[in-house]
């Protein structure tokens, strides 16, 4: 190996090793390999800034800003109040409109921990009142949070589609069956798990009841229909799509709801752009990174040691996904995507893989990641709300990861999952 | 060096009210493209390079907060197992090596700004300094956050963990 490929491959594990933060070591090993290299010192600051000129990325701050708006503008209550009124008569009733809430709060906002955020700080109070464990109950809302990147939009599949040069719309569309098994499955294990430990059922909601919390939420059920169907209607792109979302989450806030006031714009707006700025400054840096690894070819002679190594297509995707879920549970999610990348697609234009499906694998992975103990997102946001240990959320939560485990399996095997929803013609 | 902490409590205050700014501006030019186009008939020339200028400054204003505020993603497992004199050290330590690589940014930032002079962005023909000072000034806050955090009385963990102590 040259010093460059030293740097970027033992000197970046190192540094993440000694606790330097991702983005920062990214930008650490990319000055030594400028340094031992001896090219040119302006590479630095040119590779973020090109890194940070792209369009598609403004999709990111922008869906961020949009799920915290419609946080604070109350439209995730009345999802919550509308799922309620339809299922909370049914065994682990309260515990399935955590999942069905969310899977409308992902249908709007892209991100998981946002959608933990969003329906956990109202749900895991009320599971708890209602008689459910604390645990479990912390556990369902940190596991619904994983539609958020699988069911569209999706910032995952954003970054992805900027990594691997797809089609982010296309790529939006191959989450959605992974994303719908998932949540089938929670809803299952909600039924079972209320089923074991006899968890009191609510009354159901009469016809009048259903009706008025439809009316009182139409405005929150009909934001997915903005996003996605100003998206797939071909009126914006995604990342327009992201801004009409939060003019429609400032405007029903504001005015609808009153919930939302001016005075709260500033602090929503900073809270927004710090979150987005974890992930926006790995990707910028990333830029430089990926330059110098193409340069040095390390992803390409990865891909060809791997295809002589391992042959199979099937052992390769296998090998993949179990390389991914375990890089996952030291590594920062968004950083495996942005940095291995272009080895990944290296491996899978190597075996075949068709691009678009190849995404759906990684993104269900990066999904799973953001709630798979010991370190996720989501995890980490299920643990602020309910104040509980790790230890006493992973307890709880290792029947909903087997389930997505089963799912990611079923998604990497069986192509069609993940292109059945492709528009004809592709 | 008592006079580092008000200073980088002023620079981070300002720089997250950029931030702040920087998404509204970005917010308010999609948009205003998203009308232009349908209801004027004919897209906006400018919007588009304004957002993404103001998303560019956003990216880098945060990569610098970050180092302030402490909330880049990092794996702390081998940290969090050192004693608590240990862990300042290390901390101390990996805070000074940020701000050498905010000098070096700064440093690098200023080369490609004088590389680079002269020429003018594509669409909206603004003097492409006013993009590519974005690094050396991200770069200059980075070394002024990172430098604060270094020497700041009995280290600076992250958040959670000083309030703790």
């Amino acid at each position: 190996m040259t010093a460059i490929a030293w740097c970027l491959t033992a000197g970046f594990a190192a540094l993440v090793t000694l606790g330097v933060p991702f983005a920062i070591a990214i930008a650490l090993v990319i000055t030594a390999a400028l340094i031992v290299a001896d090219i040119e010192p302006a590479f630095l600051a040119q590779s973020i800034i090109s890194g940070s000129q792209q369009f598609s990325l403004l999709a990111i701050p922008l869906f961020m800003l949009a799920g915290e708006l419609m946080s604070a503008g109350g439209l995730s209550r009345r999802l919550v109040d509308f799922a309620s009124t339809l299922v909370q008569h049914l065994r682990g009733g309260l515990a399935m409109v955590t999942v069905l809430a969310a899977l409308v709060f992902s249908a709007i906002s892209g991100s998981a921990p946002a959608t933990t955020a969003a329906i956990g700080a109202i749900m895991i109070p009320a599971m708890v009142q209602a008689g459910y464990d604390k645990g479990f109950a912390a556990s369902i809302a940190v596991s619904a949070g994983v539609l958020g990147p699988l069911i569209p939009p999706s910032i995952a599949f954003v970054i992805w589609g900027i990594v691997a040069e797809q089609s982010i719309g296309r790529l939006f569309l191959s989450g959605i069956v992974p994303g719908l098994l998932i949540a089938a499955g929670l809803l299952v294990i909600c039924w079972v798990h209320a089923k074991r430990n006899d968890v009191p059922r609510l009354p159901r909601a009469s016809a009048a009841d259903v009706a008025r919390a439809f009316a009182d939420g139409r405005w929150a059920l009909a934001s997915p229909l903005v996003v996605l169907g100003g998206i797939y209607g071909g009126i914006f792109t995604p990342t327009e799509a992201a801004a009409v979302s939060c003019l429609y989450a400032i405007i029903i806030g504001l005015f609808v709801e009153r919930k939302l006031t001016l005075r709260a714009m500033p602090g929503i707006f900073v809270r927004a752009m710090r979150t987005s700025a974890i992930v926006c400054a790995i990707i910028a840096v990333s830029a430089g990174f990926g330059i110098l690894v193409a340069q040095e070819q390390i992803a390409i002679r990865f891909a060809t040691w791997m295809a002589q190594a391992i042959g199979e297509k099937w052992a390769a995707l296998a090998t993949l996904n179990i390389a991914f879920f375990l890089l996952a549970a030291v590594m920062d999610e968004i950083a495996i995507m942005v940095i291995l990348g272009p080895m990944l697609m290296a491996i899978a234009n190597r075996f075949g893989v068709d691009p678009i499906h190849f995404g759906a694998i990684i993104v269900t992975n990066v999904a799973i990641g953001m709630a798979a103990p010991p370190i996720g997102y989501c995890l980490f946001i299920g643990m602020a709300i309910s104040g509980l240990s790790l230890a006493r959320i992973s307890r709880a939560i290792w029947p909903q990861i087997l389930w997505m485990l089963v799912v990611l399996f079923l998604t990497t095997y069986v192509p069609s999952f993940a292109l059945m929803l492709q528009p004809a013609g592709r | 060096m008592s006079i580092l902490g008000p200073i980088a409590r002023i620079l981070a205050g300002a720089t997250r009210w950029s931030i702040a700014l920087a998404a509204a501006m970005m917010l308010s030019a999609i948009l205003y493209q998203v009308v232009t186009r349908y209801l004027l008939g004919a897209a906006s020339s400018w919007s588009e390079e304004f957002a993404v200028l103001m998303f560019s400054w956003s990216v880098l204003a945060g990569l610098a907060l970050g180092v302030h505020e402490g909330f880049h993603v990092r794996l702390s497992l081998l940290t969090d197992a050192l004693p608590l004199g240990g862990r300042i050290a290390t901390e101390r330590i990996l805070d000074f090596v940020t701000a050498a690589l905010g000098v070096f940014l700064a440093w690098s930032g200023w080369r490609f700004l004088d590389i680079t002079s002269g020429s003018v962005s594509a669409a909206m023909g603004y003097p492409i300094e006013i993009l590519n000072a974005l690094a050396p000034i991200a770069g200059a806050l980075m070394a002024i956050f990172g430098l604060e955090r270094a020497l700041r009385r009995g280290g600076a963990l992250p958040r959670d963990e000083a309030a703790i102590e």
